[in-house]
């Protein structure tokens, strides 16, 4: 009760006048307000001390500690070069998307779950995923997704959150999606090329980086008011393929409606200019597109199967044999050699694909008649030395060195090598044992097609520097395995062979392209299982090229395991034929009327 | 007003008070320069040293008496406050201080320490006579007691440390006897024990043991030794000099948390460096001397024990804020008087000033 009491007392408590100076009671004697500044004095002195100790004496570690916290280099994405055809359209550019970042520190932990189910249902991210970040107070800088498509960016900048940062960034872009995938390749999210030109040329398409050197506040944005040094980044340099858009997407269309007809695991088409070596169409199936690649097999981006996958090349491979054995004057065009169908070497049989003997046999007749038996014998007439010299000279075994990644070099036994047994002459002469790139066996045809001068293959036409400063491909010669008149026979031998194909009985007066001198040569290879047998697949291809009175185009067709039909003639031809055809079209060679077997038209190979 | 009532005002506190408003608008507006969130923040700070001084200078030429009548529907007053704080109130930094008028938040806590001063020192005088007895002692031990426990609900520590710190000082001064201060002790010590080990949550005692080693007690930086860490950085790097007003990196690249308010001694310690850090302890401390000269010189024991009572909210707040800014106080978000932006607290700052030439103006004179 006392205390309710001594609150009354407070409240009525009697004010005391001011004109009547009381002394203070003795209870509050001045020591005690003495005492009382007295510890305040030394409170603060204390305060004043560690002031001393932390400004005076601790000063230099505390400054680099805040040197070193503030002081950041913030890179500048350097945009990176666009990859264009031979015309200049665009296949690879960087376009600007915007990412998302947020700062953790000024999200407002209630409100962070609600945010992270809009942010997913905007960006398709699980919420879950987007809480841990938002609530990542250990970071400054999180990013949430980058390169944001631009529809989903102006929704998420429509939540006008202070906390969520859209932030411009390159990102590359294929604006024509899967076309010339396996050439062009892709680059990964750190921008780095990992496939096809992108990564042979990543060097140069990159460019250098350029930095801010800022004292960064903690969002780490540079501080307004602070002076900051910049570094442009340097962008980097464009670079212009060799890649025809045309002949490109002639390929592609004709090559993947043949693989679907034939359920076909894959194939490549390369089309070749024979007097400069450039490449100007190279497609290979299954491809991808280079925006999602992740979403195919890494098999699938990692391997051009065009520079990258061997096979054996079968009859084409004849081509070499004769050529050889003219160039080393082993024998001549009228050389003859019995073809029975079936021979017995090394203890083997070897046999023609149809164990049908075609009696006499010219080096011409065993292109027309893709003869094994006569290959075998030929090669025998030259000999080890001649045939392997060759097969060097034409650059099989080794690398081309065009400028793409993964290239692989092939396989075949020397003699004299420790797994080389007389009878590979015999089965190389027509193509068996062997492995090979399709681009070695359009190159061979090339070189054919050249008068004996071989091209080095390059898919690249362009390429600039930094300064701005831009260099053509100059062509190089590789080498001449074969002289001019040998590769006219040997053209005139491809020729007739090429229209066999279309003539199923004598007289041979049909043309496989009407009003047109073509040359061409298919070849059926079976698969190895790797146990030195066959696993009973086969690859059909055609190589050639056309016209023949001044060749241009060198063109390889080669289809994957079929499962409708096990022959060249019958899966890859009937591509060939279209190609070769629009290419004339495209070329604007006028067709010679003498040159149209009865029934046909000039130039057209449709609905045959 | 004659000649004689300005030859009593207090003109070394009004100089202080000039130095610390100059210390009090650099530095907000050196704090909230580069942060988009503080825009508006300076403006207002100004707004609020203006009402400041004019509740200043109505309580100055105010009998200081005339509160003396109120002091029970005050105390009334601010306990249902921080009852309706503790119900309706908002939640800012940990604690719900806050209450919500619509335009403005007031957090009462901060005019109610002059209130529970002015309670306290109206309580012991209107005891005057039984000074040295266990009535008073007890009486305001428990007055102080219901305001300490609603605002250690919050809970808002440093509210609850300035309470404690006043009632001792005003105590004290009033006349503690050696066997009051054996229970005080007695009582006091268990009392602290059970609430330390009971009441505090686990984080609320890291909180308050960071200072002693940041690392230590929070090795993942995550309950406030980061804070200390850059506070300590944000000084330590103002050396001797400081590396100039509203050019420090550190508090422009706002690394300080609250820096306008809990962490501006750190933005003053960085910019202005010692000289002007100690510059600002200089005026705080003569705030502090003339608080105390003019309880010295009160004419009353009222007078005397709110003037003390000033000076121990004064020193409480200087030595926690500047304390915690360098590591040697735990960590409880209370501000620095004048130089902290805050309307509530700036109001009550000024309004303590007032109080404080209102009793020099009526004392006798006498200096020590």
């Amino acid at each position: 009760m006392s205390l309710i009491n001594d609150i009354r007392a407070v409240a009525g408590n009697e004010r005391l006048p001011s004109s009547t100076p009381a002394a203070p009671s003795s209870a509050t004697s001045p020591w005690r307000l003495f005492v009382a500044f007295g510890l305040a004095m030394a409170f603060l002195a204390r305060i004043t001390l560690q002031l001393a100790d932390v400004q005076l004496l601790d000063r230099n570690g505390y400054a680099a500690r805040a040197s070193s916290e503030v002081n950041q280099s913030i890179p500048i994405v350097a945009s990176r070069g666009t990859i264009v055809d031979r015309f200049g359209n665009i296949l690879a550019v960087d376009v600007e998307r915007r990412s998302l970042y947020v700062v953790p520190a000024q999200i407002d932990p209630g409100d962070a779950a609600n945010l992270a189910v809009r942010i997913s249902e905007v960006i398709k991210i699980p919420s879950e995923k987007i809480l841990a970040l938002l609530i990542d107070t250990n970071r400054a800088w999180v990013p949430i997704a980058r390169w944001l498509p631009d529809d989903q960016a102006d929704k998420i900048e429509r939540f006008k959150q202070e906390s969520l940062y859209l932030v411009y960034e390159p990102h590359r872009f294929y604006p024509q999606g899967r076309f010339a995938s396996h050439v062009i390749g892709a680059t990964n999210l750190n921008g780095m090329g990992i496939a096809g030109v992108e990564a042979s040329f990543d060097d140069v398409l990159r460019g250098a980086d350029g930095v801010i050197t800022a004292e960064v506040d903690i969002h780490q944005q540079p501080i307004w008011s602070r002076p900051y040094q910049r570094i442009e980044p340097v962008n980097g340099s464009q670079v212009q393929l060799t890649i025809d858009p045309y002949i490109q997407h002639l390929a592609e269309d004709q090559l993947s409606r043949a693989i679907d007809i034939h359920g076909a695991s894959g194939g490549s088409v390369l089309v070749m200019d024979v007097k400069t070596g450039a490449i100007r169409a190279m497609a290979s199936f299954p491809d991808f597109d280079p925006n999602d690649y992740a979403d195919v097999e890494p098999e699938v981006y990692n391997t051009n199967p065009a520079v990258g996958q061997v096979y054996e090349p079968g009859s084409t491979f004849k081509i070499l044999t004769v050529a050889a054995g003219l160039q080393a004057n082993a024998f001549d065009e009228t050389t003859q050699v019995i073809d029975e169908g079936t021979i017995r070497r090394y203890d083997y049989n070897l046999s023609n694909y149809d164990f049908k003997g075609h009696g006499v046999m010219t080096p011409g007749g065993v292109l027309y008649f893709s003869s094994n038996i006569g290959a075998l014998l030929f090669a025998e007439k030259m000999g080890e030395s001649v045939f392997y010299r060759a097969i060097d000279d034409f650059g099989f075994g080794k690398m081309t060195g065009i400028e793409l990644p993964g290239e692989t070099a092939g396989i075949y036994w020397q003699p004299g090598s420790a797994n080389y047994t007389p009878i590979n002459l015999n089965t190389n002469s027509y193509g068996q044992g062997i492995a090979v790139t399709p681009l070695q066996v359009v190159r061979m045809a090339a070189a054919v097609a050249n008068n004996g001068v071989m091209m080095q293959p390059y898919i690249v036409q362009k390429r600039c520097n930094r300064d701005g400063s831009c260099v053509d491909t100059e062509p190089v010669v590789q080498s001449q395995p074969i002289s001019a008149p040998v590769a006219l026979k040997v053209r005139g031998m491809l020729m007739r062979s090429a229209n066999h194909y279309v003539n199923a009985r004598q007289p041979d007066d049909l043309w496989l392209v009407p009003g047109f001198r073509v040359g061409a040569k298919t070849g059926t290879s079976s698969i190895p299982d790797g146990y030195g047998g066959y696993t009973g697949q086969t690859i059909g291809s055609v190589v050639g090229m056309a016209p023949l009175e001044a060749p241009h185009y060198a063109v390889l067709v080669k289809i994957d395991r079929p499962i409708d039909d096990i022959y060249g003639v019958a899966t890859a031809l009937p591509v060939y034929r279209r190609i070769v055809a629009e290419l004339m079209r495209y070329d604007r060679i006028a067709p010679n009327q003498n040159l149209v077997g009865p029934g046909q038209r000039a130039g057209v190979v449709y609905g045959e | 007003m004659n000649n004689s009532i300005w030859r009593d005002y207090n003109w070394v506190l009004a100089l202080a008070l000039v130095g610390l408003s100059i210390f009090s608008m650099s530095m907000v507006f050196s704090a909230t320069l580069n942060d988009p969130m503080t825009q508006g923040y300076f403006n207002r700070h100004l707004v609020n040293l203006l009402i400041g001084f004019a509740v200043m200078i109505a309580i100055t030429f105010l009998d200081y008496h005339a509160f003396q009548s109120w002091t029970f529907p005050l105390y009334v007053l601010s306990i249902v406050l921080l009852a309706t704080v503790l119900i309706y109130g908002n939640v800012r930094g940990g604690a719900q201080s806050w209450l919500d008028f619509g335009m403005r938040t007031v957090q009462p806590s901060e005019p109610i320490k002059l209130v529970i001063i002015l309670v306290l020192a109206g309580f012991w005088a209107s005891q005057e006579r039984s000074l040295g007895t266990w009535r008073p002692f007890i009486g305001s031990a428990l007055l102080l007691a219901v305001p300490l426990l609603l605002v250690f609900i919050q809970p808002d520590f440093g509210t609850a440390l300035v309470f404690a710190s006043v009632w001792l000082i005003i105590t004290w001064i009033a006349g503690i006897t050696l066997p009051q201060v054996l229970v005080l002790v007695g009582v006091g010590s268990p009392l602290f024990y059970f609430g330390w080990t009971y009441i505090l949550a686990p984080y609320q005692r890291t909180r308050l043991l960071i200072f002693i080693d940041p690392i230590k007690y929070d090795p993942e930086l995550k309950s406030g030794a980061w804070n200390i860490i850059q506070s300590l950085t944000a000084i330590g790097s103002g050396g001797l000099s400081g590396q100039g007003w509203t050019n420090g990196v550190m508090s422009q690249g706002n690394y300080l948390p609250v820096q306008y308010s809990d962490f501006i001694f750190a933005i003053t310690g960085e910019e202005l460096g010692f000289i002007g850090s100690a510059g600002l302890l200089l005026f705080l401390g003569l705030l502090i001397w003339q608080s105390l000269d003019i309880a010295a010189n009160s004419r009353d024991l009222f007078g005397r024990l709110i003037a003390g009572g000033i000076a121990a909210m004064f020193l409480c707040h200087v030595l926690v804020n500047a304390g915690m800014n360098m590591s040697i106080m735990p960590i409880t978000g209370i501000p620095l008087p004048f130089i902290s932006y805050g309307g509530s607290f700036t109001v009550t700052c000024f309004a303590a000033v007032g109080l404080l030439q209102s009793i020099s103006l009526w004392r006798r004179r006498i200096h020590f």
